[in-house]
């Protein structure tokens, strides 16, 4: 279905209960602007997109827009030769986007880096790993604060596989976040840690889906928000569990930490299970920086303001700390650390 | 019942029904004049007959909720219910003057018995309208007032008039204009300040004729100081065709009140349970909803709470079980709009023959709650792989000193427990009901003794043939 053939969604959508579609939108809702592609650099080599067929249809808005409005896509495959990879997405026009296709044939690691200070900016990935790859991949988004942010993921995780996703998200002024993991195949493993830093009015909205489309396949998510000032984290999951997918292992945790009176955190972890023989578990919490914390980084001589950064930056630490994969672990935790410094 | 009725909905203990004897009952159908109509028939006030219809044409333009089963609400046949029907021409205090085919059916489901032994009073409600009802001498006394609704509005309709539709307002949901619609029955309770009222009260919901549509509205309000203890059961019989449920219960708990709403629901398999249950606790009160769903069609009830005064308490327990061909859709929402309020939620389920069982919840915190806690627990457990479970919480934060936790857990019976169990000479049968009764345990151990006793029993009766 063509984007301008899908009806805008409405508000009592799940998808769209906290950020509308008006409000990702570039432009107008019932336009489809030719938008230009970022700027790709993949281990210091600028790449240029291709024309591709590739983009399959979707009925989905954000992936339809995204996919009609730039039809220009980076196919990336990881093997024995190249399998670690920095890529650098720079947005540098006033709106533009980026299609890209990961195909992990091989073990290794992809970080992504996001930068530039665009109005608009949208990012596609769709990615597949094969049967018996380790994937290790981390995005860091450090767009300008100004910016809004549309990104649909699809994942599809095969046999006897494990994609162990980080992300650490600070930039941008409004963020919607769409990401969908298939775990296709016995054994296939998904270890998925968010760490998001809402500050000044940022919102940040992460719908996270995780289907379990067969049996012995695992999968844990994490997702850390910290909000202070204006700050609005939005976490929205679905951890669906097919017919006979028995063995499953899977969990989710949301966490919120509250730091300004005004700060918000919305938290809806939804769980579909159709087979018995399963584990399915998930938990959600938001509490305040606790005051003794505060009280004993005081008494050391931190100030209020370096006390609660030092808070933030562990809470948010912990959720890349069990991450295997050194390169892609040491990439965010740097990240997060110049981050909370600043 | 007919091998038919067997096949459609299943076996059922309260299954049975009696010959229909109606004094008055209105053509199937709704439409504004049987609204006027039923509010004419009880000689009600204008403002209730004006808010009747305003309810009505509210219903009628609002659509269907667009979540939940969508399905089984789309295959409602709103065309097809009885809106009023009538048993009895009033309501009496003396058992000994209700019709006998009524009385014989509340005698068959132990109500008269339960009341001379454990309850503070009774209101037995027979399709539409209350058909019994009588309270203790000593809490009439006290100033306790507990009447079916119709007779409340009569006798004390300027209090009814201030608080009727202040919790739950018609253009709630499209089920509670339904309701607001055509309500009749259901019970009206004010306990004065600093009452208590120790023994339970309870009201008994029957639906016994074909298609039929029972709307039950329900007041309770605690004054400062007092508190009550409030049960309700239900069934209805067997039929090939569906009976809708559509009851709104209201609850005001006024400072330092406490109010536990306990219900055990054992409708047949053919019916439609739509309910909208709400509470409002101000300062310092305490509001709780026992909740057990154990039969019906589908049902979709998430008894909530508005925690509207510093310091109040909610607490809300709800089981579920879900059988063959049933969804059920519960949850709980807590909305701590005042500071250092607390909530507790705890939600059981079990799915079994291809059963499906939600938990839809919300917690919502206002900028203004500071201090507030809350603790959402979700447990399922899945008998077989035709089964489903899904959880649906939602959590809104708009406070930095919130404290809120929500965990949930599906999974099946433990294959340790079993082997523990059967190792110790228990059949598999035995064990895996031991398993559920315990599963339920925190749910069961809030009920009075004998209802907690009746929902052991109708949990082994459900679980017969759990094996293999």
């Amino acid at each position: 279905m063509s984007y301008l053939d899908i009806p805008v969604p409405n508000r009592s959508e799940h998808l769209w209960r906290y950020t509308s579609w008006k409000r990702v939108h570039p432009t107008k809702v019932d336009s489809l602007p030719k938008i230009e592609p970022s700027k790709v650099i993949i281990n210091g080599e600028e790449i240029k997109p291709t024309t591709t067929e590739k983009i399959p249809n979707n009925d989905e808005i954000s992936r339809a827009f995204l996919a009609e409005s730039n039809q220009q896509q980076h196919i990336v495959v990881l093997n024995d030769d190249m399998n670690a990879l920095h890529i650098e997405v720079s947005s540098e026009a006033e709106i533009n986007s980026c299609n890209l296709h990961f195909e992990a044939k091989s073990s290794g690691s992809i970080i992504l880096h996001i930068t530039g200070a665009p109005k608009w900016f949208g990012l596609s990935i769709s990615g597949m790993i094969q049967q018996n790859v380790n994937l290790s991949f981390a995005l860091v988004n450090e767009l300008g604060e100004a910016s809004t942010m549309l990104r649909a993921e699809d994942w599809t995780v095969g046999r006897d596989s494990t994609l162990e996703y980080g992300e650490l998200s600070t930039g941008g002024n409004r963020i919607k976040s769409d990401i969908r993991t298939y775990l296709k195949g016995t054994n296939a493993t998904l270890f998925q840690n968010i760490a998001v830093n809402c500050q000044t009015d940022r919102v940040d909205d992460h719908h996270i889906e995780i289907h379990h489309q067969s049996g012995h396949s695992n999968s844990s998510l994490t997702v850390k928000s910290a909000c202070s000032e204006r700050g609005h984290a939005i976490g929205t999951g679905l951890l669906s569990i097919d017919e006979d997918c028995d063995k499953t292992d899977s969990g989710q945790v949301f966490k919120n930490l509250l730091l300004s009176p005004e700060a918000k955190a919305e938290s809806i972890p939804e769980l579909e299970v159709l087979s018995d023989d399963v584990s399915a578990a998930h938990g959600a919490a938001s509490s305040p920086v606790d005051a003794e914390q505060i009280h004993y980084m005081m008494a050391r001589g931190f100030t209020p303001d370096d006390a609660q950064a030092v808070i933030v930056e562990g809470f948010l630490v912990s959720s890349f700390a069990k991450m295997h994969n050194e390169t892609t672990r040491h990439f965010l935790l740097e990240a997060l650390a110049q981050g909370t410094d600043e | 019942m007919s091998d038919e009725a067997i096949n459609a909905v299943g076996e059922y203990k309260y299954g049975f029904h009696d010959p229909e004897n109606a004094t008055i009952r209105f053509d199937n159908g709704l439409s504004e004049q049987v609204v006027r109509d039923i509010s004419e028939l009880k000689g009600e006030p204008e403002w209730m007959t004006e808010m009747r219809v305003k309810a009505y044409h509210h219903f009628i333009q609002r659509p269907m909720p667009d979540w939940g089963n969508c399905n089984m609400l789309e295959s409602i046949k709103f065309d097809d219910v009885t809106y009023f029907l009538r048993s009895s021409d009033k309501t009496e205090n003396d058992w000994d003057d209700v019709p006998d085919d009524i009385k014989n059916t509340f005698d068959r489901l132990g109500i008269p018995e339960a009341e001379q032994k454990w309850l503070g009073g009774v209101t037995a409600q027979y399709e539409s309208e209350a058909v019994y009802h009588s309270i203790r001498e000593d809490l009439e006394e006290q100033g306790v007032i507990f009447l079916d609704m119709d007779t409340g509005l009569k006798e004390h309709p300027e209090l009814v008039k201030k608080f009727f539709g202040t919790v739950i307002p018609y253009g709630d949901n499209k089920f509670s204009a339904l309701n607001t619609a055509v309500w009749s029955g259901g019970s009206f309770i004010y306990v004065p300040k600093g009452v208590h009222v120790e023994m339970p009260v309870q009201a008994y919901f029957r639906i016994n004729a074909k298609n039929m549509g029972q709307f039950e509205r329900t007041l309770i309000i605690a004054d400062e100081g007092s508190s009550i203890n409030y049960v309700e059961g239900c069934t209805a019989p067997t039929y090939s065709t569906d009976s809708l449920h559509s009851a709104v219960v209201e609850l005001i708990a006024m400072d330092g009140a406490k109010i536990r709403y306990s219900t055990v629901q054992n409708w047949s398999a053919n019916v439609y349970n739509l309910v909208t249950k709400r509470g409002i606790a101000h300062k310092n009160a305490v509001v709780e909803w026992v909740d057990g769903n154990i039969g019906s069609k589908l049902t979709m009830k998430y008894p909530s709470v508005v925690l509207k005064g510093e310091g109040s308490h909610a607490e809300i327990i709800s089981v579920a079980y879900a059988g063959e061909g049933q969804h059920q859709d519960a949850g709980a929402k807590v909305h701590h709009l005042a500071p250092n309020t607390t909530s507790n939620i705890l939600s059981k389920s079990i799915s079994k023959n291809g059963g499906r069982s939600s938990y839809r919840g919300l917690l919502k915190v206002n900028p203004k709650a500071h201090g507030c806690r809350s603790k959402v627990v979700c447990d399922a457990l899945m008998l077989d792989a035709d089964s489903r479970s899904d959880t649906y919480p939602t959590m809104e934060v708009s406070n930095s000193t919130a404290d809120l936790e929500h965990e949930a857990s599906v999974s099946k019976i433990s294959g340790d427990q079993l082997f523990y169990l059967m190792s110790r000479g228990f059949s598999e049968e035995e064990a895996m009901g031991l398993i559920v009764n315990g599963f339920f345990e925190p749910f069961t151990r809030e009920l009075p003794m004998e209802y907690a006793v009746e929902l052991n029993k109708l949990l082994e009766l459900e679980m017969e043939g759990a094996i293999g």
